[in-house]
């Protein structure tokens, strides 16, 4: 019987761990990438969440550096926080911010931002957003990094590992030999089996591989690449001198819609 | 003390008529025909590429040459004169990347003595090159801009600079 109740309670503690981690994701900022000073639009889609069928849905945001200036009341949300319905389509919204007014902070305190959608009186929310990155004002070095930083689907991405940078063992130890990248479309469906691109040094523990989406992959039709993720491989000697294959984190990218 | 008087009188007279003589310019000649130095046909010999955003921000990685990444010069470019006026153009990509959506139609200018910028033409679809400079017998190369914008906040996000030659 004890053992019943440890087991109970194992599992209504696994499901309120679930319920506090769930993260809302059918929403897409525009444009894909964005620096604190820019203006940016959130399309909200609440279909199949607590807030489906609501008509007056507000927004609750939160940076790195503090809570959204609309954040007054979570029982009585301003009206500068309600989202503007998409005509004709129930469930979906839209809201547009500025980071450095939204938040109240300089461009260089702002690094990443997320939200929720609410009703007024805060009785129903959806899960909170991913985190939202923006694009640094000022250069940050970092151990994985594409040229141009933004890009499109028919742009020349050059992809690049600094070794010098990296702060783990087998990052460091690692001898690169290939890219995998895998493109993924606007309905989030990937391209095709990832590509294996060869790495070369570009210099002292400078490593580079290079592709152009729409020439790795083909978009289907009315369809277009939307975001791509890339990782180094490359090998280091266990104990026994034999090589063991290692890998860099996987970075994603979102791809611009250019003209 | 009066012949110098004299001396001084006459040099300055001297002075005063060579002075007013005409002088005879050369023929400045025809001015440069922008048009057919642009126009013909050119093999693609560089290429390089231009984070617009890291170079407007003084970012360490700006602009890159990536010529040797792909087969570019193996991409010609014709620039047909119909009448002494842009006619036709054509693009063989070869093994190249595309460099413009459209490898054929119209080609324009937005001035016909001193052009600054390339419109190719096919049906709906526009692309602009600006012109980086005119070919002479100086530089003989014809350089072109391309620029890449983000639909959304219309903000220029990458240039392409071209370099071809004869």
């Amino acid at each position: 019987m004890k053992k019943l109740l440890i087991f109970a309670l194992l599992l209504l503690g696994a499901n309120l761990a679930n319920a506090q981690t769930c993260t809302y994701t059918n929403y897409t900022i525009s444009p894909a990438t964005y620096t604190a000073e820019d203006q940016v639009t959130i399309n909200f889609d609440f279909t199949g969440t607590d807030l489906a069928g609501e008509t007056d849905v507000y927004i609750w945001t939160w940076s790195n550096a503090g809570d959204g200036i609309t954040n007054t009341d979570w029982n009585n949300a301003p009206a500068t926080a309600k989202l503007t319905p998409v005509a004709g389509s129930p469930n979906k919204f839209t809201f547009k911010l500025v980071g450095t007014t939204m938040y109240n902070k300089s461009p260089g305190q702002l690094k990443q931002f997320q939200f929720l959608g609410k009703t007024k009186n805060g009785s129903k929310k959806s899960c909170d957003s991913k985190v939202n990155a923006f694009d640094p004002l000022v250069f940050v070095p970092s151990m994985q990094r594409i040229f141009p930083a933004r890009v499109g689907q028919n742009d020349v991405v050059s992809l690049y590992f600094h070794q010098d940078l990296a702060t783990t063992i087998n990052e460091q130890r690692m001898q690169p030999v290939s890219v995998t990248v895998e493109v993924f479309d606007n309905n989030d469906v990937s391209a095709g089996a990832p590509v294996t691109l060869t790495v070369k040094s570009a210099g002292e523990k400078l490593w580079k591989a290079y592709f152009i989406p729409t020439r790795s992959y083909t978009p289907g039709a009315g369809k277009k690449f939307v975001r791509f993720t890339y990782k180094f491989n490359g090998t280091v000697q266990d104990a026994n001198n034999q090589p063991v294959t290692v890998s860099t984190p996987v970075v994603e990218v979102p791809l611009n819609e250019m003209k | 003390m009066r012949s110098i008087y004299l001396l001084t009188i006459l040099l300055a007279g001297g002075l005063f008529f060579t002075g007013c003589r005409p002088e005879g310019f050369e023929q400045i000649g025809t001015a440069n025909d922008n048009l057919t130095a642009i126009s013909g046909a050119w093999k693609l010999t560089r290429v390089t590429q231009t984070d617009f955003e890291s170079q407007r921000k003084g970012f360490p990685y700006a602009v890159e040459d990536i010529t040797t990444l792909f087969n570019y010069t193996s991409l010609q470019l014709t620039l047909t004169l119909n009448a002494g006026a842009p006619g036709n153009f054509t693009i063989n990509n070869g093994t190249a990347p595309p460099i413009t959506s459209i490898t054929s139609g119209s080609w324009n200018v937005d001035d016909l003595k001193t052009p600054k910028a390339i419109t190719l033409k096919n049906g709906a679809v526009t692309e602009v090159m600006t012109l980086g400079g005119y070919p002479n017998t100086i530089n003989s190369k014809l350089k072109v801009k391309v620029t890449r914008s983000d639909v959304e906040s219309n903000k220029v996000l990458i240039v392409y600079d071209y370099e071809f030659s004869r």
